[in-house]
């Protein structure tokens, strides 16, 4: 079906037969009909209505782009033949007709936007640091007035955070155990040294995998729920009714979670010690023949209790570090529902980005300090 | 005139709790219909199970000649692209700019070329009285009443039969909320669509309603425009519409 049809009048005189449907399903996959009408310029010309049955919003529309373009290019251009309401439904569009503004902000890849970057970066420290410094500032305020500490709210976190997730942190802490000894037995057969399992396994599971394992779920669980609590509070304006109350959020919300995995990190770790210790003894005992005993005497002789002492120890560090990016990023959220997402995320990487930078420094001063 | 909703016998339960009790109205093409009621009196419900988000006991709803019980799923997809709604919120997809809204039903159901989508978007979004400026913001970054006012643009982008608008002018200062009626109004008499309003608003129930029905006490108490309401003798109605 034709839409439109050219008759030349004279040189400059044409006209333009609109006819048949204007709608939605007719100009669908037409690649625009102004490039068949495209090159015309200082010409006048009359568009002709007659044979025009229906127009829609998207054929008012594109027969005022074709008007607009031929006007751009210097044309005159008359309507004849309009029936009474396609003209009130084209001077209506008419009058509402615009073009797409110019986006000012292009967001390629620039010098500029590394400045912007690095700029940005610079400010979000700043404002994690006053973040930080409002959230001392509150328990300096607690350590003064105690009764003021949220008891009720620290133990339903501790519920939430820490007791709720036991059982998942026992069980991967004991696979690991199991999969690290399994992993090395082979090797240490090989140069007949296989009591040294015990040595290798279960040092390496107090040392490093018990608190990192844990500390990973934990910011997996708590870090992202903690954001997206917090951040949702915001967003629904609870935090500024607190505030307007005089209700510290700090003191409500902040630091129960915070406490709440610094109390339980060391417990925590611990039960994923004895359950890493326990697949290491698994797989000793039926792999290498390694009996209760003899796991047990190696591990006394061998082992100093420092190596438990130093995972038990970090772990507050976890969990303070965790719980304070958590909140952090759940203060950020602003106006949409979308940054929520966008921030849950952000939290579970930066908690365990940070918690591994502080792994590796601890891990560094100890060693030179000889622990 | 031709009935584009045709409401008969309507009942609706929550478990136990009778909310609607035979409930019986039509809608002409081009009217602007009013669904009023005091809070709870399950004005949002009614509209919920027009727009087919929630199902009605017994009864029937037929729309645009479709009869909504045991409708199929592809009727009641094309069903839904004949109307349009506009939630109280707005309800913009907040990931996406306000001229990404308004582009999103053209993109999905057209296969028009995007420039000429992207041209109509913009028209529709001076048709709703917002400026060039806005298109590239994002939902969080307006007012109360310009999301408003994209929502309505949204809803304008495929050019619906019927639409439906719960409580439009809630959370509106005054004067924005006569434009908005008054813009209602002069869209209709500019497309000739039909529209049915929840509302509680006393303007837009005086300045754009042509017809409404009032619930009360699970019944429609009312059906008739506002010349009729304010003359007659029931000491509910008189409340509702605060006549002394």
């Amino acid at each position: 079906m034709q839409r439109i049809k050219i008759q030349y009048l004279s040189a400059i005189d044409l006209k333009v037969l609109i006819a048949n449907d204007w709608t939605k399903e007719s100009l669908a996959n037409t690649n625009s009909i102004e490039k068949d009408i495209g090159n015309f310029f200082d010409k006048t010309i009359i568009f002709d209505f007659s044979d025009c049955l229906t127009i829609d919003s998207a054929g008012a529309v594109e027969i005022l782009r074709i008007k607009n373009r031929l006007i751009k290019d210097r044309c005159s251009v008359e309507c004849v033949n309009v029936d009474e309401d396609h003209a009130k439904l084209l001077s209506f569009y008419q009058k509402n007709f615009r073009d797409k503004p110019e986006l000012l902000s292009k967001k390629y890849f620039s010098i500029e936007g590394i400045g912007k970057w690095i700029i940005d970066g610079f400010k979000g420290s700043g404002d994690f640091l006053s973040f930080v410094g409002e959230m001392l500032f509150a328990l300096l305020k607690l350590i003064l007035s105690p009764w003021n500490f949220r008891f009720t709210a620290l133990v339903k976190h501790i519920d939430t955070s820490a007791i709720q997730a036991i059982g998942i942190i026992t069980i991967l802490s004991f696979l690991i155990g199991l999969v690290v000894a399994y992993q090395s037995a082979g090797y240490l057969t090989k140069i007949g040294a296989d009591i040294f399992i015990v040595d290798l396994s279960v040092m390496s599971v107090f040392r490093e995998l018990s608190p990192i394992i844990t500390a990973i779920l934990i910011a997996a669980r708590s870090a992202s729920s903690f954001t997206a609590e917090i951040g949702t509070m915001k967003i629904t304006e609870e935090i500024d009714a607190m505030r307007t109350m005089g209700l510290d959020p700090f003191v409500f919300l902040v630091i129960p979670r915070v406490f709440a995995l610094i109390i339980t990190m060391p417990f925590l770790v611990f039960a994923a010690d004895m359950a890493g210790m326990t697949g290491a003894y698994i797989v000793s005992h039926f792999q290498l023949g390694i009996s209760l005993n003899d796991f047990i005497d190696r591990m006394y002789l061998e082992i100093s209790v420092n190596e438990l002492y130093v995972g038990l120890a970090k772990s507050p560090i976890y969990g303070a570090i965790i719980g304070v990016v958590g909140c952090y990023r759940g203060f950020q959220a602003t106006g949409s529902t979308d940054s929520i997402g966008k921030l849950t995320t952000k939290s579970v990487v930066s908690a365990l980005f940070w918690v591994i930078i502080c792994d590796a420094i601890i891990a560094v001063a100890l060693t030179k300090l000889g622990i | 005139m031709t009935k584009v909703i045709k409401v008969e016998n309507i009942v609706t339960k929550f478990g136990n709790t009778l909310i609607h009790d035979d409930l019986s109205f039509s809608i002409q093409k081009g009217e602007i219909f009013g669904i009023l009621g005091g809070s709870g009196a399950g004005k949002s419900t009614l509209l919920r199970q027009l727009i087919m988000l929630q199902k009605f006991q017994s009864g029937n709803i037929e729309i645009l000649g479709e009869s909504l019980r045991g409708i199929s799923h592809k009727t009641a997809h094309k069903l839904r692209q004949k109307w349009a709604v506009l939630f109280q919120f707005g309800a913009l997809y907040s990931s996406l700019t306000v001229l990404e809204n308004i582009c999103l039903p053209l993109i999905e159901y057209t296969k028009l070329p995007i420039g000429l989508i992207e041209n109509m978007a913009m028209t529709k979004l001076t048709m709703v009285g917002l400026s060039s400026e806005s298109a590239y913001l994002y939902p969080s970054e307006l007012s109360g009443g310009m999301k408003k006012r994209v929502g309505l643009a949204r809803a304008l982008a495929l050019d619906p039969e019927l639409l439906f608008l719960d409580e439009p002018t809630s959370g509106l200062d005054p004067s924005s909320a006569e434009a908005f009626d008054k813009l209602i109004v002069e869209l209709r008499d500019m497309l000739g669509f039909s529209v049915i309003i929840v509302t509680h608003d006393l303007d837009t129930i005086k300045s754009a309603l042509d017809r409404f029905i009032v619930l009360q006490n699970k019944k429609i108490c009312f059906d008739g425009n506002y010349e009729a309401a304010i003359n007659s003798d029931m000491t509910f109605l008189k409340d509702f519409l605060k006549v002394t």
